[in-house]
């Protein structure tokens, strides 16, 4: 320590003139990267829509294409399908090569805006549906305007119209529902519906409900012989509104919910269902129908404990449950009928929406294959993957699979009806967040259903003032 | 004050005078040696300004916009500022983290000091397995941690289990679906978690503090817990105010345990500035309300690191 004592005086001024040009650099450094930095970001906006110019539909005179796919569907079930389209095709078109890169729902969802951006970015990707994503892409003009391919493969004949609408933006990209087509849905799709336990209800003389007046019945019942009537969770916020959504598909109608969704301001929160159904909610906690404890448990707890035996009614998507071997025939899969008119509706949509990257350099073969995963053989291919097909009512269906086939039925009959209503929370890119934190705050008693309608509403007009 | 001055400053002070006593015709060597070493750093220098400084720039930038990562963004000024201290959500979940930093922080560094009174002067029977055990969760990736606690506290997971068993049913909770249990349950998790970091720190500490001071302590008759006063604490105080800095910034940043968790819920009664960040930035397109939110959050973290090592030198 002592040795410090010997520095030599002189040095001092030097260091201090030598830090104070480094100070002096540093900020001129600091201040040219900030300026670099500074300039605004973004600016997708004035290239213009991506609508080709000419498409053709002739995929065998392209020559030879590989096209890059983008995808969500890394594991299970839905690997194996994709697998099995990719190869149908190929085979069909062995001029056109696919390869695929697959990841996980949240991992795509949150980085696929800048995998659009990218030249090296991949042709075709899965997208999901709504304002905090494909609405983006769409306004970004990050995707290809379809219209023309929906006309050449005459697309709107072949999908139901409430399917295709969820893929539709105005050209300023402020509506949905409406205008261009830029993405097209998948011959497979998931809906929201109810899975039962066979045995409970066959040991308590309990039909399957077709009505919410009969369901409820049926709860007031198990409840009575000291069974769980609905096992659900509210720990998982996000995944616990599938009660919600399904029970505002009932109350409200198809036009109204939809028209909400879309935009259309004269639809207020009110005319959407959303107030019966978070009422009907809190009185089924208040009578105990919920799983006890539900605030703590975990959504894949809750799904697990259901397919042991737990609880006679779940609200899942299809497709959640997946029961294995000789489960199949312990489960069941219904929708309820609306409570005013009876028709059968089912918040639901296509298993993912197609896009193609406006940087892609072959939309047309990529649009060949978007056709194609529209088409009979994808539809059929997901069925024999056990995944609920689309569109088409008379595939080959496995017969030992009772709870599948229950499923199927049940999307079958939104095909019919042209039955899909959209998800509530693609009204505006927060509305979920919103939501899902009031069903949480309304369960624990500290705000009312009305609390949830208002935030709701205040939500959308906050969405729809920022532009 | 001279002995105020570092060991390394002073080995470089002491150095000086042979380098600047050259005659001055070698200056010009000197100076080229000297652009020399900045071509030796520039590398890691440009890195580090492209990826540190730039990225820092360039989000203080996208801060004063508003933008969904795609479309022109639109110049704001500080709207996303004065959002964030007007939002209910967001300015609860600074509150959140001040409950936060008494458990990730406050806690562990007061149970860090004990075990380090008891574990570290003398040898004790089985203090290396203590520590082992104590040390255990700093080598256990956050994510899994925050999986299984995730599961000690659900409705039918071992505390609820045992209370049961012990009869004490009264005491038995939703832990993470509990409004008023949540964040303090995030924190016991963030407590246990961190309590190893601080116990080793300090156990090395103390083990650097000489003897002679206990014995003269000792000697002066001071006991055992007016020895841990009069010379363990003031022995360690350039350990606590690394063990502050490192805890008080983690709490300010707490992400991965509450995401894993509780999703910021029930209702927003767990949230962080750094969940909602993330939400913002990757789930609800509106990148410049996250710009903000991080630029606010690397604000606190740096006043916090200043003021600690501020206070921990005024009294040295």
């Amino acid at each position: 320590m002592a040795s410090a004592g010997s520095t030599h005086p002189g040095s001092e001024p030097r260091a201090v003139h030598l830090s104070r040009r480094q100070l002096l650099t540093g900020a001129a450094a600091s201040a040219a990267l900030a300026a670099v930095a500074a300039c605004a970001p973004g600016g997708n906006d004035n290239s213009g829509a991506n609508a080709p110019s000419t498409v053709s539909t002739d995929l065998t005179k392209l020559g030879n294409v590989h096209l890059k796919m983008l995808d969500f569907w890394p594991s299970g079930a839905e690997n194996d399908w994709m697998n099995s389209v990719v190869k149908q095709f190929h085979a069909k078109y062995p001029n056109i090569t696919i390869t695929r890169t697959s990841q996980d729902w949240g991992d795509l969802n949150s980085t696929l805006n800048l995998r659009l951006a990218d030249n090296g970015g991949p042709d075709i990707a899965t997208a999901n549906q709504g304002w905090q994503a494909l609405g983006t892409y769409a306004k970004g003009h990050l995707v290809v305007d379809l219209s023309k391919y929906a006309d050449a493969y005459k697309w709107k004949g072949r999908v139901p119209e409430s399917l295709l609408r969820q893929q539709e933006f105005s050209s300023d990209g402020k509506q949905m529902g409406t205008g261009a087509l830029y993405a097209v849905p998948v011959a497979s799709s998931s809906i929201i519906g109810i899975n039962y336990n066979k045995k409970i209800l066959s040991s308590l003389g309990i039909q399957v409900p077709t009505t919410l007046a009969e369901f409820e019945a049926a709860c007031a019942q198990i409840k009575a012989a000291g069974q769980v009537p609905i096992n659900f969770e509210s720990l998982d916020a996000g995944p616990a509104t599938a009660l919600l959504w399904d029970l505002q598909a009932m109350y409200g109608t198809k036009q109204n919910v939809a028209g909400f969704v879309y935009g259309d301001s004269s639809i207020s929160v009110g005319n959407t269902g959303l107030l019966d159904a978070a009422q009907k909610v809190k009185q089924w906690a208040d009578n105990g129908w919920f799983t006890p404890n539900y605030a703590g448990i975990a959504y894949q707890d809750s799904v697990d404990s259901f397919k042991k035996g737990k609880g006679a009614f779940q609200f899942n998507y299809s497709g959640t449950l997946s029961p294995t071997g000789t489960e199949q025939n312990d489960f069941g899969f219904t929708l309820l009928k609306q409570v005013n008119g009876g028709s059968t509706v089912g918040v639901g949509s296509s298993r993912a929406a197609v896009v193609i990257s406006a940087k892609s350099a072959h939309p047309d073969a990529a649009a060949g294959f978007l056709d194609f995963l529209l088409s009979r053989q994808t539809a059929q291919a997901a069925v024999d993957n056990n995944l609920t097909p689309a569109f088409y009512p008379d595939l080959t269906m496995p017969t030992n699979r009772p709870e599948f086939a229950e499923e199927v039925k049940a999307v079958q009959t939104m095909d019919a009806d042209d039955g899909y209503v959209p998800y509530f929370d693609w009204t505006t890119n927060t509305l979920l967040d919103t939501v899902s934190r009031q069903l949480q705050t309304m369960l624990a008693g500290k705000t009312t259903p009305q609390n949830m309608l208002d935030a709701a509403q205040a939500d959308r007009q906050k969405f729809a003032s920022a532009g | 004050m001279v002995t105020e001055v570092t060991p390394r400053l002073a080995a470089e002070r002491a150095t000086t005078p042979t380098r600047r006593g050259r005659p001055r015709r070698r200056v010009g060597v000197s100076r080229r040696y000297r652009w020399v070493g900045l071509a030796f750093v520039a590398p890691g220098l440009l890195l580090y300004g492209f990826v540190v400084l730039f990225s820092l720039f360039r989000s203080v930038s996208y801060s004063f916009y508003k933008w969904d990562g795609i479309t022109k963004a639109t110049w704001v000024g500080v709207q996303n500022y004065t959002t964030f201290f007007t939002d209910p959500v967001l300015l609860g979940s600074l509150g959140h983290v001040l409950v936060l930093v008494v458990f990730f922080a406050v806690l562990p560094i007061l149970l860090g000091l004990m075990s380090a009174a008891m574990l570290g002067r003398r040898q004790r029977p089985g203090a290396g397995f203590f520590r082992w055990v104590l040390f255990l969760p700093q080598v256990i990736t956050s994510v899994v941690i925050a999986i299984i606690w995730k599961r000690i506290y659900s409705p039918n997971g071992p505390i609820n289990a045992s209370l049961r068993a012990a009869g004490l049913d009264r005491l038995v909770h939703n832990w993470l679906g509990d409004f008023n249990l949540a964040l303090p349950a995030l924190g016991v998790i963030g407590t246990w978690a961190g309590f190893g970091f601080c116990m080793v720190l300090f156990t090395a500490g103390v083990a650097a503090i000489p003897n002679e001071l206990y014995e003269a302590a000792e000697m002066d008759g001071a006991g055992a817990f007016r020895r841990f006063l009069a010379v363990t604490l003031p022995g360690l105080r350039a350990q606590l105010s690394v063990a502050l800095v490192l805890t008080v910034t983690a709490a300010l940043r707490t992400f991965d345990l509450v995401w894993i968790t509780t999703h910021g819920g029930p209702g927003t009664s767990t949230m962080t500035p750094a969940a909602l960040l993330y939400k913002a930035a990757f789930q609800n397109p509106q990148v410049g309300l996250a710009s903000a939110i991080g630029v606010i959050v690397a604000v606190l973290c740096l006043a916090v690191a200043l003021l600690i090592t501020r206070v921990s030198e005024r009294g040295s």
